[in-house]
């Protein structure tokens, strides 16, 4: 099995680097300067570090990193950006192959059988596979081609940002030989242990006898031998892609109140509901957007799968009532996933129905089929008491 | 909501009742509207009932600062609008 390993090095602070600069999908603010050294950094830890702050490693503390580097730059970690652009990415990957598993932020491996004879070489897949992160994210990945997920892996971490590394089949024993322990998949102690044994590269433990290794090392000996050895049967999990139906509404003009909120994500949530035709969510992620940027975003698992507008819109309602934008949004993004088919419930003996509103209803239907856009509007009273006329009510299309 | 961009409207959008619109207005010297130019015609306004200013939102990168005055034209309309002072111009609800 021939897979790539396609890796964005010190993937938040590529992510903070490109939102300064106001590029790729993920333009935003940022405060990453190109040149300064920098630290991303979460409540009490480093999280990543510019490579020549050496001493400040993720999951540092803090306090450390800030008394060793006063001078670097400081950038607060955004985990909701970091897992967006790394989404982009998995969807640029998927493009090119059908079957990606994702290992990590910013870090994913793509099985290439039967597509490498699609192009001119492993080298120009490579280089297709990084221009098309480079489009869709803006970011610089490095790429390594082998047939097992450990060379590939450590292909792609000695390469360059932007470059590509091939391992030819039956060549990777050879390119592992001078490799250090300290990049084996195993806990930090196991590779100080190998040190202490005066083993200091995969060649060293691939000279060793297995049994040797088994016997030092139990249970990861064998397969720390293999691996030594580029021999690798780990399997590639691809992803699984399962359906997923996403509702969108964005405002002619942004909003800062929960209020409008809330009504438009009425209006989806009805929407959703009326795709769902006899199925069931079990998962409901919604995102406030501004600009095309992640502002907020939750994800929810209902306790059984459900089809009920009311109740996705008592949690929905729930959680963006205690929403405090701190900036202007416009767009509300609502994704059913896990979908299936309805659990069984007992329904009513005698249903209301309301021939006028199913009449009007079935008029809107055609008046929108026959213009191809809303034409009939609701009035949602969102802010009654605002100084501002413009913010007391608002017009949602009347399609459901 | 905040200011009326002049994007392109999206048909599946959620659009503001009472967005304001630009307005050609002649004041006096004061900043009172004497005469507004309204459904294609300059109208002479007869009475202004009331005046007032609300300054919001200093604290976005989007203030607000309005001089609001809610008129009765001469066709017997009421009209309320007001002057951005940050824009320097005339809208109408």
């Amino acid at each position: 099995m021939r897979l790539a390993c396609v890796f964005v090095p010190r993937f938040p602070l590529a992510v903070e680097r490109l939102a300064a600069r106001g590029g790729g999908a993920h333009s935003g603010a940022g405060a990453a300067g190109a040149g300064q050294p920098a630290i991303v950094y979460s409540r009490t830890q480093v999280v990543e570090a510019s490579p020549e702050l050496t001493e400040a490693w993720p999951g540092r503390s803090l306090r450390h990193a800030r008394a060793l580097y006063p001078d670097a730059l400081y950038i607060p970690e955004d985990a909701a950006r970091y897992r967006e652009a790394a989404a982009v990415m998995l969807r640029a990957l998927e493009c090119i192959a059908p079957e990606v598993e994702p290992a990590g932020l910013g870090c994913a491996y793509l099985d290439l059988r039967g597509l490498e004879r699609h192009y001119a070489g492993a080298d120009d897949l490579a280089r297709t596979i990084v221009r098309a992160v480079r489009e869709e994210t803006g970011l610089l990945a490095s790429v390594g081609i082998a047939s097992g997920k450990f060379a590939a892996r450590i292909a792609a971490l000695l390469a360059d940002p932007g470059a590509a590394s091939v391992v030819h089949t039956g060549r990777e024993r050879r390119f592992l030989r001078d490799v250090s322990v300290g990049l084996l998949p195993f806990d930090p102690e196991i590779a100080q242990r190998l040190h202490a044994l005066a083993i200091h590269t995969l060649g060293d433990v691939a000279g060793l006898p297995r049994t040797a290794v088994e016997a030092q090392f139990r249970g990861i000996g064998g397969r720390m031998w293999e691996l030594a050895n580029g021999i690798d049967g780990d399997p590639l999990i691809a992803r699984r892609t399962a359906e997923a139906i996403t509702e969108r509404l964005s405002f002619e003009s942004p909003v800062v109140t929960s209020e409008a909120l809330i009504m438009a994500a009425r209006q989806v949530v009805r929407r959703l509901a009326m795709r769902l035709e006899r199925r069931a969510a079990r998962k409901m992620h919604a995102q406030v957007l501004a600009e095309g940027r992640l502002v907020w975003e939750r994800l929810e698992t209902f306790r059984d799968a459900t089809s009920d507008e009311a109740r996705m819109m008592t949690l929905l309602k729930t959680r963006l009532s205690a929403l405090q934008l701190t900036e202007a949004v416009d767009t509300i993004a609502v994704t059913l996933s896990e979908i299936t088919r309805e659990p069984a419930r007992q329904s009513k003996l005698i249903t209301e129905t309301n021939p006028q509103l199913e009449r009007l209803l079935e008029s809107v239907h055609e008046i929108r089929a026959r213009f191809g856009g809303p034409m009939v509007w609701r009035a949602v009273e969102v802010d009654p008491c605002s100084r501002h006329p413009e913010d007391r009510t608002i017009l949602i299309p009347y399609d459901a | 909501m905040l200011k009326a961009p002049g994007r392109p409207h999206h048909p599946d959008t959620v659009r503001r009742l009472s967005a304001p619109q630009p307005l050609r207005v002649e004041a006096d010297a004061y900043g009172t509207p004497r005469r507004v130019h309204h459904r294609g015609l300059w109208r002479v306004v007869m009475q202004v009932h009331d005046r007032y200013r609300t300054d919001d939102r200093w604290w976005t990168e989007e203030p607000i600062s309005r001089e609001y005055f809610e008129l009765l034209l001469e066709d017997g309309r009421p009209l309320t609008i007001y002057y951005d002072r940050l824009g320097s111009r005339w809208q109408a609800h």
